[in-house]
């Protein structure tokens, strides 16, 4: 990548970099191919959990790979030097963001409400093949609160939040 | 060294806290998984799900993965192997979006090559590119979208050359 190419990506990233900061509960960006800018976008204007990296491939920047990784808030960044960094591996390149405290940070709640905040966004949960759906990750939850004897309280908050699924899915 | 081969590297170090002999010749068994299972803090659960599974970040002090309850005992142990690469390469703590589109990012290889250094031997190996190509047929999970057979013809060389610098105790 020459110096050019580097400065367009910085530019791209940029405005990015900027929103991440300024989205409550967008910490950092991660791991994913395929991901146009589009998407990345509306990543981070929906109310998206945490995200730590996102790769994309973007056939308009000569169908490079790019990784965004996750990054602190910017403390201790030498004046004028971007908050990312771009870096190539034989065909691919990857630009890094610093950004966010990460899901450490949000592993609070009861167990149920962790449970909820992860497969409420099915398609953030790692997994073998292809995006789990929405009733995937109903089930998933549900195998786990009920192998794990969730009390009562925290099985209800579950049932709660299924029937708001589904009374979704069926609008 | 690529930096594929070195995280799998790492990750089969960190495996040998649990299991001395983690990828060092022998093919694991079940109760070598189940310590390492156990080890890595991963539990276990079943259910009707339309993927192989789905992993989850670590929340009360253990990572969750939930299988699907149709695959076969080969799949059960490829797949937990493949998601405890990914615990013990440290890319499973995160909420993650992951679209297969373009090619694969490095974690994938990374806990495909974890997986298949601990469930193929130093015999297959030996025996060639196509045997190890035969040999993840066998244990890895039959894919529904296609790049299985792609993923296949990528990891067997790379497995081989795995298996040769592990011989040679290049990160040990």
């Amino acid at each position: 990548m020459d110096r050019q190419e580097r400065e367009e990506w910085a530019e791209w990233a940029r405005p990015l970099v900027e929103r991440i900061r300024e989205s409550e509960g967008i910490t950092s960006l991660s791991d994913a191919t395929g991901v146009n800018r589009q998407t990345i976008y509306d990543l981070l204007d929906g109310a998206t959990p945490a995200v730590k990296t996102v790769r994309r491939l973007d056939p308009a920047l000569t169908d490079r790979q790019t990784e965004l990784t996750s990054g602190p808030s910017g403390e201790g960044q030498p004046e004028g030097e971007p908050d990312f960094e771009i870096r190539e591996e034989g065909e691919t390149s990857y630009v890094e963001v610093k950004s966010g405290e990460g899901w450490e940070a949000r592993r609070k709640g009861s167990p149920a409400e962790q449970l909820i905040y992860m497969v409420q966004h099915p398609e953030m949960l790692r997994r073998f093949s292809g995006t789990p759906s929405m009733k995937d990750a109903v089930k998933a939850a549900f195998a786990i609160a009920v192998d794990e004897d969730f009390p009562d309280e925290e099985m209800d908050k579950l049932q709660a939040w299924r029937r708001d699924v589904l009374s979704q899915e069926s609008d | 060294m690529t930096r594929v081969e070195k995280r799998v590297l790492d990750a089969i170090e960190a495996a040998r806290q649990y299991v001395v002999h983690y990828a060092a010749g022998s093919r694991l068994t079940s109760r070598q998984l189940e310590i390492l299972r156990k080890g890595v803090g991963l539990e276990v659960h079943t259910a009707d799900l339309s993927k192989p599974s789905i992993l989850m970040p670590p929340f009360s002090g253990e990572y969750r993965l939930v299988l699907d309850t149709g695959l076969s005992k080969q799949a059960v142990e490829y797949l937990t192997l493949h998601e405890i690469g990914h615990i013990l390469a440290g890319d499973a703590e995160e909420l993650t979006v992951l679209q297969f589109q373009g090619p694969l990012p490095e974690a994938e290889p990374v806990a495909d090559l974890f997986a298949l250094s601990g469930m193929i031997g130093v015999m297959d190996c030996m025996a060639g590119v196509d045997w190890v190509e035969n040999q993840i047929r066998k244990v890895a999970p039959i894919n529904d979208r296609g790049w299985q057979e792609h993923r296949i013809e990528r990891l067997a060389p790379q497995v081989v050359e795995l298996r040769r610098k592990l011989d040679r105790g290049d990160s040990f």
